[in-house]
């Protein structure tokens, strides 16, 4: 299984948001870690074929994901940023409707539902109208929609923000789960996020990767200590002139 | 999917509230016209109104006469003459005008121009009886053929029209069955009723596509494997389903009502009750079914209008905006008889047909070559072939706005 992205880029009038990126994705659990308007959700968004591709192909298993059309999104699962559409849609009446998209239907979605409301600590909820449920259930749901078709390419654009530490710490926890026989990626400007539960990060600004690696790589190759924090890598990429000089 | 769907329609307040003032509009016009119906007792000792007064003028109808033989006609008008009063005092009024005031006014309408100016309640005391008759059928096609060849700057009839339409006026069955046209009335009230229905029906599908976009959940739906074709012909048919389900129950429920209160034996009454100059040969039964389905046909566009712009300026309120003028500008466009090439365009609005009377009694026609299309033909296959032309494309208007 292999998601091989060549020399992608999404041009928006002037700016590249994302300019020549080439990454191949295996199992695992990948972090994209970036500042605001760094390119990820863009990125995320050609992944997924939501968004058109200027320049470049992503193929997966040497086939362009154009031409798989619903066979790669079969395969696929996504959650987008702010996650938390149709209000007034209960718990399971949105996975209900998700599994349709999907092509799930019957006793079979159902049961799915029920399954994956019950891994992500819903299963008391399912009656609960979307509107109702709290920044972390909705992150929850957001994951157990993600999972109907049982895909083999997870995408989560920023999944934890907004979530308390506790919640953040449940999330990473299913994630890191979620790795072990698929493509998870995921995106985030909170470095402790990835630090725990990714095999490979990938460094994102102004629409380029700047720098990949594992944990201990970045480390190295950006400062050249092993024992410092991602957080300073992370201020390394991203500005720690600006933190100095910030006031409050 | 299609549950769904329709439960995204249902589910929106805005949504039942649109629908709730339809109904409640659908009933006014229902019951004000009921209502105000009036009916005066010749003795003038009680002046009834509503129900009864309806049924009271059916009664006087039914013991005028079957038919409008022209025999009926002369009689009627020589009585109206013998009076000798002024039609337009208020003497006039009271004493022979409104006694009889269905037939009095049918007969005024009949014998005068298609396009005239002042309404003249005295043109049945000018009409010459001493060939012996009033020649009613006569003056009927001799003001049909002099509107034909009336010679105009523009919008001239050529011959294949004039044949046309005076082959189609003759071909109405002589003479005209009687009787009392306000159930009729009320019945393709209906139609002007469904026009500003269509107004709920904008606001109800306006979001299908683009509050999709204004949420974000566009994003979502396109990564799922039914994302990109069959969810987008569920929307479609949803929208078709709530909009021709919604028409259909109100004037179904408008039809009944009439029906269970009055009866509906009034409309195998011919349409030239509404203008003896209509030209076709229609009982109100079969005018309203064909008025039905050029309606059906312009909500059908309507429909697709909607749904086209909502997937394509991605924004609720500027789809309602779109459609609201759509519908409502050309009621200020002036529209007049003549068969010009303005009018050929100005009467295919929706608009128009909101007025069954004035929609029968136009003579406007299309000419391709040798072969004459009517109006109402015209009407019905333009509108069905622009709601086509904006849903083909209607897959790729919504994805190629979200993927640029």
């Amino acid at each position: 299984m292999e998601l091989v992205i060549k020399n992608i880029t999404k041009k928006y009038k002037a700016k590249l948001a994302v300019n020549q990126v080439s990454v191949t994705l295996t199992q695992g659990v990948y972090g994209l870690l970036g500042a605001n308007g760094a390119g990820k959700t863009t990125l995320m968004r050609m992944i997924c074929g939501v968004l058109q591709i200027d320049e470049g192909e992503i193929l997966f298993d040497g086939e362009e994901i154009g031409k798989m059309d619903e066979r790669y999104r079969d395969l696929l699962g996504y959650l987008p940023q702010d996650f938390g559409y149709y209000p007034n849609f209960t718990v399971m009446e949105f996975m209900l409707y998700i599994a349709s998209l999907k092509g799930i239907t019957g006793a079979y979605a159902k049961q799915k539902s029920k399954v994956l409301l019950k891994k992500v600590g819903l299963e008391k909820n399912s009656k609960t109208k979307i509107k109702a449920l709290s920044g972390g259930m909705k992150q929850r749901l957001g994951i157990a929609q993600c999972m109907l078709n049982d895909p083999k390419i997870l995408v989560l654009d920023e999944p934890t923000a907004g979530l308390d530490p506790k919640e953040r710490v449940r999330f990473r926890n299913m994630i890191a789960n979620l790795g072990k026989d698929r493509i998870v990626l995921l995106s985030t400007h909170i470095v402790s996020d990835v630090e725990q539960i990714a095999d490979w990060i990938f460094i994102m600004k102004d629409g380029r990767i700047v720098e990949q690696g594992t944990v201990e790589h970045l480390k190295e190759a950006s400062l050249g200590d092993k024992n410092t924090s991602l957080e300073k890598v992370y201020l390394h990429y991203f500005g720690e002139e600006d933190i100095d000089d910030a006031t409050f | 999917m299609l549950r769904f769907e329709l439960k995204k329609i249902f589910e929106k307040k805005l949504n039942i509230i649109a629908m709730l003032v339809g109904y409640a509009v659908m009933a006014l016009c229902l019951i004000v016209p009921i209502h105000d119906e009036a009916y005066v007792y010749s003795d003038e000792s009680e002046n009834i109104s509503g129900i009864e007064a309806i049924k009271k003028k059916r009664e006087l109808a039914a013991s005028q006469t079957d038919y409008l033989t022209e025999e009926f006609v002369t009689d009627t008008i020589r009585d109206i003459q013998s009076k000798n009063i002024d039609l337009d005092s208020d003497e006039g009024y009271i004493q022979v005008l409104r006694p009889a005031r269905e037939l009095t006014y049918f007969l005024i309408n009949s014998y005068m121009d298609i396009s005239y100016v002042n309404y003249d309640t005295n043109i049945l005391n000018r009409i010459d009886l001493s060939g012996g008759g009033a020649d009613f059928y006569e003056t009927r096609m001799r003001l049909i053929k002099e509107h034909l060849n009336k010679d105009r700057s523009f919008g001239n009839y050529t011959e294949r029209e004039k044949e046309y339409w005076i082959n189609k006026a003759e071909a109405v069955t002589q003479p005209f069955k009687w009787g009392c046209r306000t159930i009729p009335n009320l019945v393709i009230m209906i139609f002007g009723v469904a026009f500003y229905q269509l107004f709920v029906v904008a606001i109800c599908i306006a979001p299908i596509f683009a509050a999709e976009n204004e949420s974000g959940a566009t994003q979502l739906l396109l990564t799922t494997r039914h994302g990109k074709r069959k969810l987008i012909l569920i929307k479609v048919l949803a929208a078709f389903i709530f909009s021709f389900g919604y028409l259909i129950v109100s004037g179904a429920v408008e039809l009944g009502v009439i029906g269970a209160i009055f009866g509906l034996e009034d409309m195998r009454l011919p349409v030239q009750l509404l203008d003896a100059k209509i030209p076709y040969n229609l009982t109100f039964g079969k005018a309203c079914a064909l008025q039905a389905m050029v309606c059906l046909l312009i909500a059908f566009f309507i429909i697709a209008f909607v749904m086209f712009f909502s997937a394509l300026t991605k924004s609720s309120l500027a789809t309602m905006a779109l459609t609201v003028t759509w519908l409502i500008a050309p009621a200020f466009i002036r529209a007049s008889k003549t068969n010009d090439f303005f009018n050929h365009i100005n009467y295919l609005f929706a608009v128009r047909f909101a007025d069954v009377r004035s929609v029968l009694s136009q003579f406007i026609d299309y000419q391709f070559g040798n072969v004459i299309i009517d109006y109402i033909t015209m009407a019905s296959v333009v509108h069905l072939v622009l709601g086509v032309l904006l849903l083909v494309p209607l897959r790729k208007v919504f994805i190629k706005r979200i993927s640029k």
